[in-house]
């Protein structure tokens, strides 16, 4: 049953144009309020879903046992082995099968109604205890209906991109998300910075927040979404008019982001000749072909966050090493920034960071987590690092640093690591790049000190911009207050780029400052060197690029040093382009 | 030889007959080549010890009167091990 035809009001936070199908990631709903029935032909690939969501639970649960029976006695982990056995119980999958076969349920529904019916014999028990046992049942259901959600599921199951809808969508969800199969995101929760407009961005995929929880609830994989990424406007199910009306808008905006691509071999170069390196910041999933097909040249940021994401093992050095020399060698002699690991604030995993703080993002996080706790993890990672650092042209950056004391007591370990690595015999990089992200205010105003000890400088906008603005970009109350275009900030880019030029280090930006065309024409009058961005960002930037020149781009900016606020800069900067690339500003 | 063999237990422990026994039960039946049955002495509901959902249907708490019949080469061997299992309350408490 499809839910009724609606148009609501949502915030757009990635612009573009989706239509299509939806899947819930995370969270579903447990109780059910009402069947849903499908159309019959789904029953054959609901059944595929449900038997792959089986499959997921068993091994989900095989390896829940496994970890108990080391820690614990057999006893206990038992517990598992009867769920598992539920897993296979004939009993119930006839149930489910009736369910999803017969009466056309959708997989979710069937577990749901299966597990409650059964569960219903319990409610007419008398003794507490076994009825407060009767959770197991329960527990086995909401399992499989979590991994009936899982997207990797979903992609077995449907031949068919979709739009992901979700209350909010975490990190960690969203790292198995399949791009292929992803058309857009839609949420309850989450603001323009929050995670999931950050993902979809990087995609180049259009995506919305603040769909009212009761509509989003409703929605089932069988319901058709518009999302319009421009204003926000979320239209459930529908009517063919629409539909199309849609699908012309979108299919003009592909046009215009193909004519971009057949660019991709040109420079990045001003009409006065000076050429801005476009690198990328490369996600794990990805492959360095991606660099190649928008024609940027190198990594300007890899991140190495999600190699410690994995709730219960950490990664060693070897497999460390397999990850960053297969990029090397993938990226041939094109340089690749790797961060070392930066970990705290929005990004905590409960192996490492163990207490809780009142104010993570001014706490132990970045380098001094490095330094100060994980002194053993952080030299695996620079182990690996220096060793996979003969096969291509690597540069190693820090994370945070708000202290000189951080960057010598790193050189120092590496050197320690060097010598440790000579007297084993393991080849490694002698002479390694070292360069500090600059996302402190205190970095930013000492650069100078900084700059004769490193060999670059990587200016982390979103954290500089928040640390000095005093703003928690998450906050949507405050948010405002957070803008790129302020004063203060180009202030304190300026005084990163004039120290760097004194001793001839290289200055890459690689926030979101770096991938949005509005902010490129102060970027480049700034004198920064490279803009390290999502892939799907290269082939705009260079169409705005070469559509600037660069002494009005320094004009621009000596005029916005003596602004006051970020909406003089804004609207100088706005007037800029209009007048050399207007079609920038439509996209 | 085919034979038939039943044998009365009670539930002994404080949960009764949950997810964690019904399992075990499920395991050790398994072990065997007769079919196990285990029904309620007041006749309202029998299970086959081969699902473990079918056993948790038997919504067996502390004190329930049970009778488990085997049928089979070993039926006389497979009551034995499960009445074991009964009396030694599940290992618990």
């Amino acid at each position: 049953m499809l839910s009724p035809s609606c148009t609501v009001q949502a915030i757009p936070v990635a612009p573009g144009i989706a239509v299509g199908r939806v899947m819930r990631v995370g969270g579903t709903p447990r109780e059910l309020p009402e069947p849903v029935v499908l159309a019959p032909e789904m029953a054959l690939p609901e059944m595929a879903r449900f038997n792959s969501a089986l499959d997921k639970t068993r091994i989900e649960l095989c390896a829940l046992r496994d970890e108990l029976r080391e820690k614990l006695a057999d006893s206990e982990a038992g517990i598992f082995d009867a769920h598992i056995l539920l897993l296979e119980d004939e009993m119930l999958l006839a149930e489910v099968r009736k369910g999803i076969q017969q009466d056309h349920y959708s997989a979710e529904y069937a577990v749901y109604a299966t597990i409650e019916k059964f569960y219903a014999v319990f409610g007419t028990v008398n003794d507490e205890y076994l009825r407060e046992r009767a959770a197991d049942l329960r527990d086995v259901g909401n399992r499989i209906m979590d991994n009936l959600s899982g997207v990797d599921v979903a992609k077995i199951a449907y031949n068919e991109p979709r739009i992901i809808i979700a209350s909010n969508l975490t990190p960690s969800e969203t790292v198995g998300l399949e791009r292929d199969f992803v058309l857009g995101f839609a949420t309850e929760t989450g603001s323009a910075t929050s995670h999931t407009a950050i993902l979809a961005r990087s995609l180049k995929l259009p995506a919305v927040v603040g769909i009212p929880k009761d509509i989003l609830d409703r929605l089932t994989i069988a319901d058709k979404l518009i999302i319009d990424g421009f204003s926000g406007k979320v239209i459930v199910n529908p009517d063919r008019r629409t539909e199309e009306a849609y699908l012309l808008k979108r299919s003009e905006e592909m046009r215009f982001y193909s004519e971009l691509t057949e660019e991709r071999d040109l420079p990045p170069e001003t009409l006065d000749g000076f050429q801005l390196q476009l690198a990328v910041n490369l996600d794990a999933d990805q492959d360095y072909d991606e660099v190649h097909q928008v024609g940027a040249y190198g990594v300007g940021l890899f991140r190495t966050e999600f190699l410690f994401m994995s709730p219960d093992s950490l990664p060693d050095e070897e497999h460390q090493y397999e990850i960053y020399k297969n990029l090397l060698v993938s990226a041939g002699n094109q340089p690749v920034t790797i961060r070392t690991i930066d970990i705290g604030g929005d990004k905590l995993n409960s192996t490492i960071q163990r207490s809780t703080e009142q104010n993570p993002f001014l706490g132990l996080r970045g380098i001094r987590l490095c330094l100060l706790e994980q002194q053993k993890l952080f030299a695996t990672q620079l182990r690996a690092l220096l060793r996979a650092g003969v096969y291509g042209d690597l540069r190693v950056m820090l994370p945070m640093v708000s202290s000189i004391f951080e960057l010598r007591d790193t050189k120092k370990i590496i050197a320690d690591l060097q010598e440790e690595l000579a007297s084993e015999n393991i080849p490694f990089v002698q002479n390694l790049k070292l360069g500090i992200m600059i996302e402190t205010p205190v970095a930013a105003v000492i650069a100078r000190k900084f700059a004769p000890e490193v060999d670059f400088f990587s200016i982390g906008t979103n954290d500089l911009i928040q640390y000095t603005m005093a703003v928690d970009r998450s906050n949507e109350r405050v948010a405002y207050l957070y803008r790129p275009t302020h004063p203060a900030i180009l202030h304190l880019i300026r005084n990163t780029v004039e120290a760097a030029k004194e001793y001839n280090l290289y200055v890459s930006v690689c926030g979101q400052m770096a991938e949005s065309t509005m902010y490129t024409p102060l970027l480049l009058g700034l004198g920064v060197n490279e803009l390290s961005m999502p892939t799907a960002s290269v082939p705009v930037q260079r169409r705005l690029i070469r559509s600037l020149n660069l002494i009005d781009c320094e004009n621009l900016v000596e005029q916005a040093l003596q602004c006051c606020n970020a909406n003089e800069v804004m609207e100088l900067t706005r007037e800029l382009v209009a007048g050399c690339a207007p079609e920038m500003l439509e996209h | 030889m085919e034979t038939t063999v039943s044998e009365k237990v009670m539930v002994g422990n404080a949960m009764g007959l949950h997810a964690r026994p019904a399992a075990q039960i499920v395991h050790i039946a398994g072990k065997f080549k007769s079919s196990v049955f285990i029904r309620k002495m007041d006749g309202s509901s029998k299970a086959d010890c081969r699902s473990v959902l079918a056993l948790l249907m038997l919504a067996a708490s502390r004190g329930t009167e049970l009778e488990i019949t085997a049928s089979g080469e070993d039926a006389a061997e497979a009551i034995a091990a499960l009445s074991a299992y009964f009396q030694n309350k599940f290992g618990e408490n």
